[in-house]
């Protein structure tokens, strides 16, 4: 059954779903308890599957003993497979809190268990962005993704229909440029398999073709990219329950980027090719505009709406590590995107906790904080000096790699783009943290159960792990998900931690 | 068909999609937004039909496959998208999106 294990991780979220459904009508307990079952048999599989997938660095499946490109192709990477895992945690703590806003509507029990069967979905759907290997299958996925999503916004609060629709729609011609991307590859090389695309691009040398791919690619992610930006998505940030507002924007989002590093760096990769001046530049104003989000978001004075920004600006680290695209860079940006899956999945969590019922946030409902709930006060710390930079959070070191791959690369541009955000973020993390320690206003004391806070509180300690541990980290499951042309060069100093990283 | 032909028919079908796509982007009726919608998915799968006698002019049994893969993925988007719609006018009684380019309300 071991040889078997990734194509049961990945079909166990689905399967999950096909149960459920036929059961909305029956007890909700009997629901929840298959809910919670299916969370502990990922678990308990998951760490079956750990030892191989450690063991063979990446672990190809092929699924019914078809080889690729014909078949389709599933490949675990340690990198993968420890995303895998967030997701499945995030995953879990915001079905937790969704059982108090079930709780509190006796009546809709067929809802909560559609709810559940889009959270599963969701789930395997993410999974499915991170080990699938075939592009049709990606498309696939993508659109799995996408109705679960919808599903779970119209679900979760029903005023969201409207905005549901637009979000669907928005992300079908997304995909459907995603669609027309594929096609354009299929005829110049007549394959989907991602490793087959990057041998056929290889002997091809077609640089107009990859330069077309990728751009579509791109233009199809943008409706993830941006969500939920307050431009875009602000009644949906206001109406939806913030605990599902920051699963999505942590774990759909971060997948979507990290398929979009993976087609870049493994499929798209021409060796040679030089991007032309406009494209440049197309990226250097497209980094600017995720990164002044950071600054937009913390001058907000709703919550919710800061969150949401924070939540795209950070997307800005990730685009700078596939922009420089050197083994520094790339580094920074896959620890940027583990530890930012963590935060903006905390910070709304924590916003939700706070805030129950949907609405707007002001930021003076954080006054005072950290005085009444110090371990809540103290894991939204955690979370925003991430954001910032602050060492020893996972964040830091991400932005530190990043800076080094531009020190490397002689990019001023962004270095001194990277300096900037952070040096803003620090600006007002010190606002923030003594408005936090601010003497609370009586008249709105804050209350909720102390079973609330662990779901975030772990996360907070899942940021401090990818500080503390970078090292391991890095070198077991970072290196080996970078493409092989940088396996094999020395990874860079850290100074401040006095430090060699092997 | 010859190279040439083939290549006009699918810059053909590749400006009619993109239009679609405009039409679809602007329009502000939900069931205009799916009828565009409609057709800039059927300009894809049309265009993927051409890539199927690439071959030696056999029938490409991979793109054969990709192709109904597709139109049955299509069907089903198609039907979640009148399940939105008929959620929409249910709630609002109006299929207008109040969304114009900009995406303001």
């Amino acid at each position: 059954m071991k040889d078997q294990l990734p194509i049961l991780l990945l079909t166990l979220p689905f399967l999950a779903a096909a149960l459920l459904l036929p059961l909305c009508a029956a007890s909700t307990w009997i629901n929840r308890l298959i809910v919670l079952a299916v969370f502990i048999t990922g678990w308990i599989w998951g760490w079956q599957a750990w030892v191989p997938a450690q063991a063979q660095e990446v672990w190809h499946y092929h699924l019914g003993g078809w080889a690729a490109p014909w078949g389709l192709e599933i490949v675990l990477t340690p990198f993968t497979f420890f995303f895998a895992g967030w997701i499945w945690l995030i995953g879990m703590a915001t079905w937790f809190y969704a059982l108090p806003h079930w709780m509190l509507r006796h009546s809709e029990s067929v809802k909560e268990a559609l709810f559940n069967v889009c959270l599963f979905l969701l789930i395997g759907a993410s999974l499915g962005l991170l080990w699938f290997r075939d592009l049709l299958a990606l498309y696939l996925d993508l659109e799995i993704l996408l109705a679960a999503m919808t599903g779970l916004l119209v679900v979760g609060q029903s005023k969201n229909w409207r905005e549901g629709f637009d979000l669907f729609f928005r992300g079908n011609l997304g995909a459907s440029v995603f669609l027309l991307a594929l096609f354009l590859l299929y005829i110049s090389t007549g394959t989907l398999n991602l490793d087959d695309l990057l041998s056929q691009v290889f002997i091809a040398k077609n640089g107009t073709v990859v330069l077309t791919a990728g751009i579509l690619m791109a233009i199809s992610f943008a409706c993830y990219f941006v969500f939920p930006l307050p431009v875009f998505y602000d009644r949906l940030l206001i109406q939806t329950p913030a605990f599902l507002t920051g699963f999505l924007s942590s774990v759909m989002t971060r997948s979507v980027a990290q398929l979009f590093f993976v087609l870049l760096f493994f499929a798209l990769n021409l060796p040679g090719f030089s991007a032309p001046l406009w494209l440049i530049l197309l990226e250097y104003v497209v980094l600017v505009v995720f990164l002044s989000h950071l600054f937009l978001g913390f001058r907000q004075k709703d919550l919710l709406r800061s969150l949401a920004m924070l939540s795209v600006g950070q997307l800005g680290y990730l685009f700078a590590g596939f922009l420089l695209g050197n083994k520094s860079a790339l580094t920074g940006a896959l620890l940027e995107s583990l530890n930012q899956t963590l935060t903006v999945a905390g910070l709304f969590y924590i916003t939700g906790v706070l805030h129950p019922s949907p609405g707007p946030m002001p930021f003076s409902r954080l006054s005072g904080l950290a005085r009444q709930r110090p371990w809540t006060g103290l894991a939204f710390i955690v979370f925003i000096a991430s954001i910032v930079g602050i060492p020893p959070m996972g964040g830091s070191l991400g932005k530190w790699y990043l800076l080094q791959g531009a020190w490397e690369k002689g990019n001023w541009t962004v270095a001194g783009l990277l300096i900037a955000a952070s040096l803003v973020s620090l600006f007002y993390f010190v606002k923030l943290v003594i408005l936090l320690y601010e003497h609370p206003d009586d008249t709105s004391p804050v209350s909720f159960s102390p079973a609330m806070t662990v779901p975030f509180l772990a996360l907070a300690l899942g940021v401090l792990v990818l500080g503390v541990f970078h090292q391991t980290i890095i070198q077991h499951f970072i290196e080996p998900a970078l493409p092989k042309a940088f396996q094999d060069i020395p990874m860079p100093n850290v100074p401040f931690l006095g430090q060699q990283v092997e | 068909m010859t190279g040439n032909s083939l290549l006009f028919c699918q810059s053909v079908l590749l400006v009619l999609g993109l239009t679609t796509l405009y039409f679809a982007w602007v329009s502000t009726h939900l069931m205009k937004k799916i009828g565009n919608w409609v057709l800039f998915q059927l300009d894809i799968v049309l265009l993927w039909s051409t890539a199927l006698s690439r071959y030696h002019g056999q029938i490409n049994p991979f793109c054969l496959s990709i192709l109904v893969v597709i139109l049955l993925a299509s069907l089903g988007l198609l039907s979640l998208f009148l399940m939105l719609a008929l959620g929409v006018r249910k709630r609002f009684g109006s299929l207008e999106t109040m969304r114009g380019l900009g995406g303001k309300a």
